[in-house]
């Protein structure tokens, strides 16, 4: 069912984006509407497993590192060759690979296999802390529901932490995803006075209970206050949206379940998170594009055969070593590193997917929703055969409302960390923080 | 660690292992950089260290092995080594526990997703399967779902709470029951008895204080009653029927922390200046209700609690018996055994392609997983001792399981049913299909997970885990592609630091190797070398292939130098020397569970103490369990120390 309509639904969603357009904006929250200026919002996109080493950087570049000519791997992005930063030697120098590589990507500190400790709050939280409260969701967290192996394993499947020991749930359905954005809830359980009676009996529980205990029911006040938060945005935007007979008749709830083509999977949350920025739905999200030791098949990409971790140890084409499937065999060296590209090119293509959609719309300012947007779209582990913790492949797109010059390839000499990256991105959202982690300054050189 | 002689004459302390560690250590492992999330200076700061046993037993192994410090840093002399090793485990190994006096804490969590359905189950008559819709449950440090530190409560999680709550009232209790299942669903909330004879305002007082009672648990407080009906009145005066403000209460109460959260209240010790509390008696019903049932109380339990008589214990082993002979308690083999041993993976985490591999039906993995599930619940109902678990004439089969996988003749019909077995190998969790599938790579055995296996979940004494830079195998060309696992690792063991562990790990899943990737017996390894590219290759057509046949050798060796052969040797041979690590694991395993926590250096007397039960009762599972519920953690709490981490 999910295939038989996957062409109209798509171009349900891309008109509703269009639909959607400013009267929507305006209408999303009371204090958008009071001062419509264009604001800044930020996504990490990660994708496991790392690279074929030298598939990274572009083919050629101009003074001052503009970027030419992408390489052919990268050739999907060509057209957005100007909206990139392509930032050269990243590391993470406390965690990385497949399993302490997810939660530390977004931290800056190391993760303990043997507990739940990612070290801190992940950039994207820092965010949503501070500007989240201005959004319908403060936050999403999108990602792709796992296959296999290590689909429940905690570090691998979350780089969103709101706490050092606190993971973010994912949205892993897209019809939860737009539920979540634009349904309100349907009372009973969430009318005013059932929320009183709850709040009221937690209020009470927090004084039988003992201090440890406390913090934890602080958890449940908090899901209760978004849920506060959500109605009173519902109840404000269904007014609006009531009074809006083309949107009302665009905005298509996604079919329930997860589509079988993975392609359609991917693209329907791509245009979910273009939807939530353009709506204002949240200004801050993450997406993982896969756990981070994938085991996922993209025999679906022609010339493609293998799951995406074993592809990613190129250098055994045996097809007998304990990552292999024991079906699945390879030729050569050459011919597998190829395979392994292809499959990140097959990414690199989804993203372009993003930035298209995202170049495509308007916003108040006159800029697009591309130029006000900061997108870092990248892995934790440098050449995935080898493990390597450098040379983490890491890509920004946007130009963050005017803040970043874009269309650069930036060398660094010596190896840079990561969050120092995190550290310029959270400052250009006017997030108030001189220190993050592990970084030792904010990334300047992505103002040119 | 079993020391040799010269080790105890070396100066345990601190004095030893702080500059030892500080020179080379706490370079990579200390203040300014933490690899891999390990800071043995914190940790040295943290008294007494068996705090931190867990950390210091991984370091003293990586020390002992030679893995750490790693190759090309500054290593610590052999008589520096000894003198390092000694002094961690007088201090760890050796440390006294007799002042130790403290129950723990068992932090607030909520219920898993299959504690939620199931006390749906109970609390409604119905059975929804709400939790499906839930975000995905994520295992902890424990290895249980049920585990504190991973039970996180987050607002898309509380979202799908209302859903269901919301979604529940509405197709359980319905304005008009449409069937039977519905009236008695109905029923469940509305009881006639509680209406009979009173106005519609005092019998929503009734019918209130009755669910409130169910659904949190205990009674409802005056002042919880106070607001629900407020809201029953306030839902009335907006124009909403008697049932449906009745309804309203329900919805709500589904949401509330005392229903979604297992509560425990700050108790008052019994000793002058603080310190442990017994548990109240609510509290201890459903602390037996969801170790035991993954499930509410019952009203015998609920009735027991009210008269404040559950703790004592002949009413204690008599619901202990009552529970575990309800079908309820099955969730002991189907959660806990499941989770603990990992075959509860088998149908989602581990399934093969239904093209490629059509006879791996969902019954078919349906039926490892019970079969399993259903033999570890015989050993608890029949009182057998651990041993058991791994050594045991008899199993459970289906016609399908049977036929498929087992060779096995005589079974008919879809049912699970008992059957004696005659073959010493398949008998025992070692010879379980579920199991041998899931330490398993996707269509091949890996003795190295099988190993590993034995010595983590089952044993509880896991190997170190590979050094940062562990390779994997070397392309296999020409002549190598003939070689068996075996044959490869000896080639490829010239690594001293990896022949260290490996000496442990493999020879164990080397001896089940008779049993293929989905638990079913072979004698020999067929190997077909593919003779064309894979492009050219018709998977279908033998002569594309090269058959090459080779006779599995199953003998192993423990590290104790016990020889033995295939998996009835194995079985033997950890019976006979590995028995106390299985019985330790087993009981450490089941404590944490029961506790929904892990367990720390302090519940170490109470895990002596059940052991000393057990060795003086053939170590039987009936024991165990008793032992367990009278356990001092079970029956007690403790806030946590001030200042503790």
């Amino acid at each position: 069912m999910l295939l038989s309509n996957r062409i109209s639904r798509r171009q349900v969603l891309r008109s509703a984006g269009a639909a959607v357009g400013l009267p929507f904006l305006d209408a999303m929250t009371p204090r958008s509407l009071a001062q419509p200026k264009p604001t800044t919002r930020l996504a990490y996109l990660y994708f496991p497993n790392g690279i074929p080493r030298g598939t990274w950087e572009p083919a050629r570049t101009g003074p001052g590192g503009r970027i030419e000519k992408l390489n052919e791997w990268m050739s999907p992005l060509e057209p957005f060759k100007r909206e990139l930063v392509i930032p050269t030697n990243i590391w993470t120098p406390l965690g990385n690979g497949h399993v302490s590589g997810p939660p530390t990507w977004l931290t800056g500190y190391d993760y303990d296999r043997h507990k739940i400790d990612a070290g801190g709050v992940s950039a994207d939280q820092l965010a949503a802390r501070h500007i989240g409260g201005d959004t319908l969701l403060p936050s999403l967290e999108l990602s792709l529901k796992g296959e296999g192996f290590m689909s429940k394993s905690l570090p691998r499947n979350h780089i969103s932490w709101s706490a050092p020991n606190r993971p973010l749930a994912r949205e892993v359905e897209p019809r939860a995803v737009f539920d979540r954005m634009f349904r309100p809830p349907a009372g009973g359980a969430s009318d005013r006075s059932a929320l009183d009676m709850v709040l009221a009996d937690a209020r009470s529980l927090r004084g039988r209970v003992s201090r440890a205990d406390q913090a934890r029911l602080d958890e449940y006040f908090e899901s209760i206050r978004s849920l506060e938060k959500r109605i009173a945005f519902s109840e404000a935007r269904a007014k609006q949206t009531a009074d809006d007979k083309a949107l009302t008749d665009t905005l298509a709830r996604p079919s329930a379940g997860i589509p079988s083509d993975h392609n359609q999977y991917v693209r329907i949350m791509m245009d979910l998170l273009v939807l939530a920025f353009q709506s204002r739905a949240a200004r801050v999200a993450t997406f993982m594009l896969d756990h981070g030791q994938s085991n996922r098949y993209f025999n679906f990409i022609d010339g493609v055969r293998g799951t995406w971790h074993a592809l990613s140890h190129y250098k055994n084409f045996s097809g007998r070593t304990e990552d292999d499937d024991g079906v699945t065999s390879w030729d050569s060296v050459e011919q597998k590193r190829a395979m392994f590209a292809r499959v990140q090119l097959w990414h690199h293509q989804q993203v372009a997917y993003l930035l298209e959609r995202m170049q495509s719309i308007r916003e108040p300012d006159g800029g697009t929703l591309l130029d006000n947007a900061m997108i870092v779209y990248g892995s934790a582990l440098g050449d995935g055969n080898d493990h390597d913790k450098h040379h983490l492949p890491t890509l920004l797109a946007g130009r963050g409302g005017g803040t970043i010059a874009a269309g650069r390839l930036i060398e660094y000499a010596k190896p840079m960390n990561l969050a120092n990256i995190h550290l310029a991105l959270l400052q250009r959202l006017g997030v108030p923080v001189e220190r993050f982690a592990s970084a030792d300054r904010p990334a300047e050189e992505l103002a040119g | 660690m079993a020391p040799p002689a010269t080790r105890a004459e070396a100066a345990p302390g601190a004095d030893v292992i702080e500059p030892l560690l500080a020179k080379y250590c706490f370079h990579c492992h200390g203040a300014q950089t933490q690899q891999g999330g390990i800071d043995l200076a914190k940790s040295l700061a943290q008294r007494p260290l068996v705090r931190n046993r867990e950390i210091w037993r991984r370091a003293a192994q990586a020390i002992e092995i030679g893995i750490m410090p790693p190759d090309g840093l500054p290593r610590p002399s052999a008589a520096q080594r000894e003198r390092l090793l000694a002094a961690l485990e007088e201090a760890i190994d050796r440390f006294d526990y007799t002042g130790i006096d403290n129950p723990g804490f068992e932090p607030l969590r909520r219920l898993t997703h299959t504690e939620y359905d199931n006390t749906i189950r109970d609390l409604f008559g119905v059975d929804l399967g709400l939790a499906r819709r839930f975000t995905s449950e994520m295992t902890g440090e424990t290895g249980f779902e049920n585990s504190a530190g991973t039970l996180f409560l987050q607002p898309a999680l509380m979202e799908r709470y209302i859903a269901a709550a919301e979604r529940l009232v509405e197709e359980a209790l319905p304005d008009r029951p449409a069937d039977a299942a519905q009236r008695r669903t109905l029923r469940s909330v509305f009881p006639a008895r509680l209406r009979e004879g009173v106005g519609q305002d005092e019998a929503a007082g009734r019918l209130v204080r009755n669910f409130l009672k169910r659904a949190f648990r205990r009674p409802p407080t005056d002042v919880e009653m106070g607001r629900a009906l407020a809201k029953y009145r306030q839902d009335r005066r907006a124009g909403r029927s008697f049932e449906q403000a009745v309804k309203g209460v329900v919805a709500a109460a589904l949401i509330s922390p005392n229903f979604l959260f297992h509560v425990e209240s700050e108790g008052e010790s019994e000793r002058p200046g603080g310190g442990a509390w017994r548990i109240d008696d609510w509290e201890l019903a459903s602390r037996l209700s969801y170790f035991l049932w993954a499930s509410m109380p019952d009203e015998e339990l609920f009735d027991l609690a009210a008269r404040k008589r559950l703790h004592e214990p002949e009413n204690l082993l008599r619901q202990l018996e009552r529970m575990l002979a309800d079908e309820k308690a099955d969730t002991l083999g189907t959660v806990f055994a499941a989770q603990w041993l990992g075959f509860g993976h088998v149908g989602s985490r581990v399934r093969m392609g239904p093209i490629d591999f059509p006879w791996c039906t969902d019954s078919l993995m349906d039926d490892m997983r019970a079969e399993s599930a259903m033999f570890f619940m015989s050993l608890l109902r029949e009182n057998a001792p651990i041993s058991r678990l791994i050594e045991a004439d008899y199993t459970f089969v289906s016609e399908e399981l049977a036929k498929k996988l087992y060779d096995m003749e005589g079974v008919e019909g879809g049912h699970m049913r008992r059957v004696t077995l005659d073959d010493p190998n398949r008998g025992g969790i070692l010879g379980h299909a579920g199991i041998l599938a899931v330490t398993s790579n996707y269509n091949k055995t890996s003795p190295i997970k099988r190993g590993h296996w034995i010595l983590d979940s089952l044993l509880g004494t896991p190997p170190p885990p590979p050094p940062p830079n562990a390779g994997v195998f070397q392309e296999a060309v020409g002549k190598q592609q003939e070689l068996t696992f075996r044959e490869k690792l000896a080639l490829h063991s010239d690594n001293e630091s990896c022949r260290s562990c490996h000496a442990m790990i493999d020879p164990l899943g080397f001896s089940l190797e008779n049993f293929d990737y989905f638990g079913q017996w072979r004698d020999d390894y067929i190997f077909n070398i593919r003779i064309k590219k894979p492009d050219d290759i018709n998977v279908d057509d033998p002569s594309d292939f090269r058959k090459v046949v080779k006779r599995i050798d199953a003998s192993g060796v423990l590290p104790e130098d016990a020889a033995f052969e295939g998996p009835a040797g194995l079985k033997k041979a950890l019976i006979e020397h590995r028995h106390d690590d299985l019985a330790r694991q087993t009981v450490t395993k089941m404590l944490a569970y029961a506790l929904g926590r892990s367990l720390e250096y302090y519940d170490e007397p109470a895990v002596r103490k059940i052991i000393r039960a057990l060795e003086g009762d053939g170590f039987r599972f009936q024991t165990l369990l008793r032992e367990i519920v009278f356990s001092y953690p079970f029956l007690y709490k403790q806030s946590p120390e001030a200042g503790a981490d």
